[in-house]
Parts: C-alpha cells; sequence; structure tokens
C-alpha cells in the first residue's frame, strides 16, 4: 500500500480541507480550488511504478585476504518512465572503498551497473548486507519503499600474506643449499620437491618425474626437473609460534588492528621458518581458538598453522603455558625456539616472564639466554592522533611499555620490536630469525 | 546545503508572500479592519509579516510545503470567504461583508496562483534534495542531475494535468451552479455543485482504491 510522504499528507490535508470547508460553507471557489492539490496526489498516486526493480551482485571473490582489494559489481534494472530508484549496497564497518560507487541512483527504465572495489580490513567472516532498491517518487509524494535486490552475501576473509619475493632474492643461495638438507634421514616421507644441487642421485623419483615429464610434453622449463623425495631429517630444530589474542593486541580502528597485524606476523615468521626446513607447530593464547598445533615441517603445515591462529573471541583462562603444556608431549627430545608474538605491555610482561619461567624448566636451560623472541607488535602507532592531550597519554604509555619490555629482556627473552607497515622479512632475517 | 535550500526556496517564498497579500488584499473581512491594509507603508507590513510567518518554510529540513500551506490555506479560505453561499453562523450578513456578486474570478485565479507556487516550491525544492543528497553519497553528477530532471519533468507533468483537471471540474462545479439557479431550486440551489463535488471525490476515490489494489 502506498504511504504518504509529509509533503503528500500536507497536499491531502489542503485538499480536504478545500473541499470541507467549500461544502460546509457553499463556497464554490473553494470548491473549485480543492480540485488542484487533490488531482496532484491522484495523479501521484495513479502513475507510481508498479513491480518492484530487479538486480543483481557479484563479487570478485568471496575468500579474499586481509587488504585484498576485492570486486563487486552492482547491476539493477528499472521498469518504467519516471522511475527513480536509488541501489545501495551497504559495507560492513571493516571495509573502506577504494574505487567506485556503492550507490547507483536510476531514473527512467533500463539496466545501470555500479562497480566498486574495496577492502577488507579485518579477518574472520565480513556480513555484506542485502542490496538494497529503495524507489523514490519523483513527486516526492508518496514515501520511499524499499525492496532487497540482492541477497546478504558472506566473505571469508583470511590473514594476509606478506610478500616474500625480496626475502626470496636475498636468501636465495642460502635456500637452495638448505633444499639439499644435510643430516640423517629418518623413514617419515615428506614432500616430494625439485631437485637441488647436492641431492644425492638416489634420492630421486624416477617415475614422479616421468609422470610430470610426460604431462608437460617433453616441454621442458620448471616442469623438466626431476622430482626427489624427501624424507623428515632425524634431528631437525623445531620452532612454536605462540599469538597472543588477548586484549593487549586489540587496538586500533575498525579498519585496522593489532591483532590482525599480530597474526599476519605470526603466519609470516611460520612461512619463513618452514622454508628453511624447520619443523613448526603454532597455538594462540588469550582468546579462543582452534587446538594447538603441533610441530611439523614442510609447506603443506601452513592450513593448520593459519587454524591454530586464528583467534576468536578473548578468553583470559587460556595462557601462553597452558598452550605450551599442551604441546609439551610433542616436544620430548627437541629443543625448540619459541616465537611468541604480542605486544609487550606491563600486563603481558609478566605473562612472558612467566613463560619464559616455564620454559627454562622445560629445556632445564642453565645459562641466562633462552630460545625465546618475543615480536613486540607496535600497535598503539595505529590509533589515530587525536590532540596533544592524547599525545601525551601514548608517551606514557609508551614509556610503561618500554619498561616491561626490560623486564622480559631481563627475563631471558630476545626483544624484536615491530611496528605495522615495517618490512617484517627483513627484520626477521636481521634479528637471524629467517 | 542549508545555503542551497536558502537559495531554492527564497525566490519562490517571497514570491508567495507578495501573493498571498494581494489575495487578502481582495478580502471582504478587511471591511471590519478599521485601516486601510493596502495602502503603505501597511501593505508592507502586511508583507513582512506574511514572509515571517513563511520563514520556518524556508529553513524546514524537509519539504517545505506542509510549513508552506499552513501558511496559504488560511489566507486562501479567509480571502474567499464573503462568497459563502450558507451562512451557518449568519456572520456574513450581520457584519456586512457577504459578496452578493458572485465568485471573484480574479481572486480564483490568484488563489490557484498561490496553490500552483506552493506545488512548484515544492517540486523545485525536492528535486533539488534529490540531487544534492545523491551528490553528498557519492553518487556520479550525471546521475544525480538526471534523476533530478526526471523529477522536474514529472512535476511538470502533474501540474499540466492537475491544471486541466481543476480547469475542467471548477467549470462543472460553476456550470452546475448556474444550472441549479436556473432551475429555480432556491434554498437548494447548491444541492447541484455539492452532488458535482461529491462525484470529484468518490471519483478520486476510486482512482487511489484502483492504484493500491493493483501494488
Amino acid at each position: 500500500m502506498a504511504r504518504l510522504a509529509r509533503a503528500g499528507a500536507a497536499l491531502a490535508t489542503a485538499g480536504l480541507g478545500l473541499l470541507g470547508l467549500g461544502m460546509a460553507v457553499g463556497n464554490l471557489a473553494l470548491l473549485a480550488l480543492s480540485v488542484f492539490p487533490l488531482s496532484l496526489l491522484a495523479y501521484s498516486i495513479a502513475t507510481q511504478p508498479r513491480g518492484d526493480p530487479l538486480g543483481s551482485r557479484q563479487l570478485s571473490t568471496r575468500s579474499p585476504r586481509r587488504g585484498e582489494a576485492v570486486e563487486m559489481v552492482v547491476r539493477s534494472q528499472a521498469s518504467e518512465a519516471g522511475d527513480v530508484v536509488e541501489v545501495h549496497a551497504p559495507m560492513p564497518e571493516s571495509t573502506s572503498i577504494e574505487w567506485g560507487s556503492n550507490l547507483t541512483l536510476h531514473h527512467g527504465p533500463g539496466a545501470r551497473g555500479a562497480i566498486v572495489r574495496f577492502r577488507v580490513h579485518a579477518r574472520g567472516a565480513a556480513a555484506l548486507p542485502p542490496v538494497v532498491a529503495e524507489r523514490i517518487d519523483a513527486l516526492g509524494l508518496l514515501a520511499p519503499r524499499s525492496t532487497e535486490i540482492a541477497p546478504a552475501e558472506t566473505l571469508r576473509v583470511a590473514p594476509r600474506v606478506y610478500p616474500s619475493e625480496g626475502f626470496r632474492r636475498r636468501g636465495a643461495g642460502a635456500l637452495r643449499l638448505q633444499q639439499a638438507r644435510l643430516g640423517v634421514g629418518s623413514a617419515d616421507f615428506r614432500e616430494l620437491r625439485d631437485y637441488a644441487w647436492g641431492d644425492p642421485p638416489k634420492s630421486i623419483h624416477w617415475r614422479a618425474t616421468a609422470r610430470r615429464l610426460s604431462a608437460y610434453a617433453g616441454r621442458g622449463g620448471p616442469g623438466s626437473t626431476p622430482l626427489v623425495k624427501e624424507y623428515d631429517k632425524e634431528g631437525r630444530r623445531s620452532a612454536l609460534v605462540l599469538l597472543d589474542g588477548g586484549d593487549a593486541l586489540r587496538v586500533g580502528t575498525t579498519l585496522e588492528t593489532g591483532l590482525d597485524h599480530g597474526v599476519e606476523a605470526a603466519l609470516a615468521a611460520c612461512r619463513l621458518l618452514l622454508s628453511q626446513g624447520i619443523r613448526v607447530g603454532a597455538a594462540t593464547y588469550g582468546a579462543k581458538a582452534g587446538l594447538p598445533e603441533p610441530p611439523e615441517a614442510g609447506e603443506g603445515q601452513m592450513p593448520q598453522l593459519e587454524r591454530a591462529l586464528s583467534p576468536g573471541e578473548p578468553d583470559a583462562a587460556a595462557t601462553p603455558v597452558r598452550a605450551l603444556q599442551q604441546l609439551q608431549p610433542h616436544l620430548v627430545g627437541s629443543r625448540p625456539v619459541l616465537v611468541v608474538v604480542t605486544r609487550v605491555t606491563p600486563a603481558t610482561a609478566a605473562q612472558l616472564a612467566e613463560t619464559a619461567g616455564h620454559l627454562r624448566v622445560m629445556l632445564r636451560e642453565k645459562g641466562r639466554r633462552l630460545p625465546l623472541v618475543v615480536i613486540d607488535v607496535r600497535a598503539l602507532s595505529l590509533v589515530p592522533e587525536r590532540g596533544e592531550a592524547w599525545r601525551g597519554a601514548t608517551r606514557l604509555v609508551e614509556r610503561e611499555d618500554a619498561a616491561a619490555a626490560r623486564r622480559v629482556a631481563a627475563a631471558g627473552a630476545r626483544l624484536v620490536p615491530w611496528r605495522p607497515g615495517d618490512d617484517l622479512h627483513a627484520l626477521l632475517a636481521r634479528e637471524g630469525i629467517a | 546545503m542549508s545555503a542551497m535550500r536558502l537559495l531554492v526556496r527564497a525566490p519562490f517564498l517571497a514570491l508567495l508572500a507578495l501573493l498571498l497579500m494581494l489575495l487578502g488584499l481582495r478580502s471582504s473581512l478587511l471591511r471590519l479592519v478599521p485601516l486601510d491594509l493596502g495602502a503603505f507603508p501597511l501593505n508592507a507590513l502586511l508583507f513582512a509579516a506574511l514572509a515571517l510567518l513563511l520563514l520556518p518554510a524556508l529553513l524546514a529540513r524537509g519539504s517545505p510545503l506542509p510549513l508552506a500551506t499552513a501558511v496559504a490555506l488560511p489566507v486562501v479560505t479567509l480571502s474567499a470567504y464573503g462568497e459563502s453561499k450558507l451562512d451557518w453562523l449568519r456572520t456574513l450578513k450581520d457584519f456586512g461583508v457577504a459578496e452578493t456578486g458572485g465568485t471573484s474570478f480574479a481572486r480564483l485565479g490568484l488563489a490557484l496562483a498561490v496553490l500552483v507556487l506552493l506545488w512548484a516550491l515544492h517540486a523545485t525544492d525536492f528535486a533539488a534534495r534529490l540531487r544534492w543528497r545523491a551528490l553528498s553519497r557519492g553518487i556520479p553528477e550525471e546521475q544525480a542531475n538526471g534523476a533530478a530532471l526526471a523529477s522536474l519533468a514529472r512535476s511538470g507533468a502533474a501540474t499540466l494535468f492537475a491544471l486541466a483537471v481543476t480547469a475542467l471540474l471548477g467549470a462543472a462545479v460553476f456550470w452546475s451552479a448556474a444550472l441549479g439557479d436556473v432551475l429555480g431550486l432556491a434554498g437548494l440551489a447548491f444541492v447541484v455543485p455539492l452532488a458535482a463535488t461529491a462525484l470529484v471525490g468518490i471519483g478520486g476515490y476510486v482512482l487511489v482504491r484502483g492504484a493500491r489494489s493493483s501494488e
């Protein structure tokens, strides 16, 4: 049913008022005048477009990485002349429009399209509300009518992958030597990989090589390299990456939080360690998350590590020591390097000191230094400045954090301060981690 | 937005105040006022008072039509009050404000001009607000301008339709009243225009109902 807008109600009141008064006092002029507003209203109602506008939405991807550009095309079709339709594809708070518009305005029949390129700045599920077409009465007398022309969609946003090309270039020689790993091979098959200089000829998997060559039809190129059977080596180094999903990293804006950068830093560390043949395990503390992932080697470990490093709601009961205890059975006989990604604050410093103590007992370490690296995500810089008072408060917090960092270092950890946006790979390489 | 709103509305409202002043000065009710409101500076004061009353319409956030109508409608009604045929309260004859010469078509034209001006104010303001809202939300200027022009074109078509219907039905009302006089219906002379008006009302109702049922 058509609802009148305020202007329509005013016009109806004027027409009916003139009509009623004209009839009451027998005034022909008022009766004649009443026809004008009432016929305007009748025209508006009688000529309003019938049927709902049609539309659809297309997304370039439904599972982007954080910060990756997503293109959305919204198509809509108005049916009749004089039909003014505003099509709106609302965006969630965690997105920023890079180019284009999520709105379009029709007038008259025909199809229209709106293209928008946006970026999602938060991990997890990003709900895109339904696309709404609002039919606006071109005379402004009837209230607008809204209809959904495309259903709601959900984007599954994965953490960002830091580009590692620069790192690969810098460490290419070392990596190649690393590929042909020395050491006593175990009976645990790990993966098939391309032949690298130093691999013994008997490790070549001839059948797999022949299969790949026939698939490439002998054209040469990257597929012409022999494939080599890779077995896990005895005495391989292990590393555990622990991510703090608690309140310390939950600072920033709706578009950028320290936690998102923390997740990406943890995953980048995992990827670099795996590329060096190190067995990598991971766990999240301070938040609800997937089960801790015991250390394993190979690129195939990455999906499990991503699951283990996906913090949800904060959970104060999940401490780093508890995560270490859960993984302890998998660390028997090894001496793992522990990489903790957090923001060092007075509160987290106490946790880190306790973790260092637990690690010291677990490894029976008597020396001052522990195999404990803390990547300190300086997330406070993500919060936009709000004047002089804010800057003063930030300086105070930074001073407290610096004191906390000294306490963590005194407990035997090596601190690696990292400001989001800086080259993490270069930093890890400089610190000797990558 | 506010500057654009003022620029769009101010000329219409100034003209409206002028027309309302002219209409008000043609009312027979002015015989009750011991002053000559048509003379300077009282007419200027009347204009200023009407402009002041229309000020809320100038500053309204939404459509200015409701507030402008609230000022214009009483003036239109009072200006034509002396022509009324049914003197229920016996005020017209007792105070000597009854007009026996029948309908003043000049005044009727002026009153119709007031209504058309009210509508033009709303139509222009609505198109401008539609355009501004679209631009402020990031819609391309071409689309915003197109929608505003489409709105203005449709308002123009509606004005022509409403004027044609008003002329047609107005003529029917006056002709039927004259017919009632010719037929010597005396006290019932108003029955014919009343019946004609009722027919207009019924026609409008059927039109509205038909529009709703087809949704």
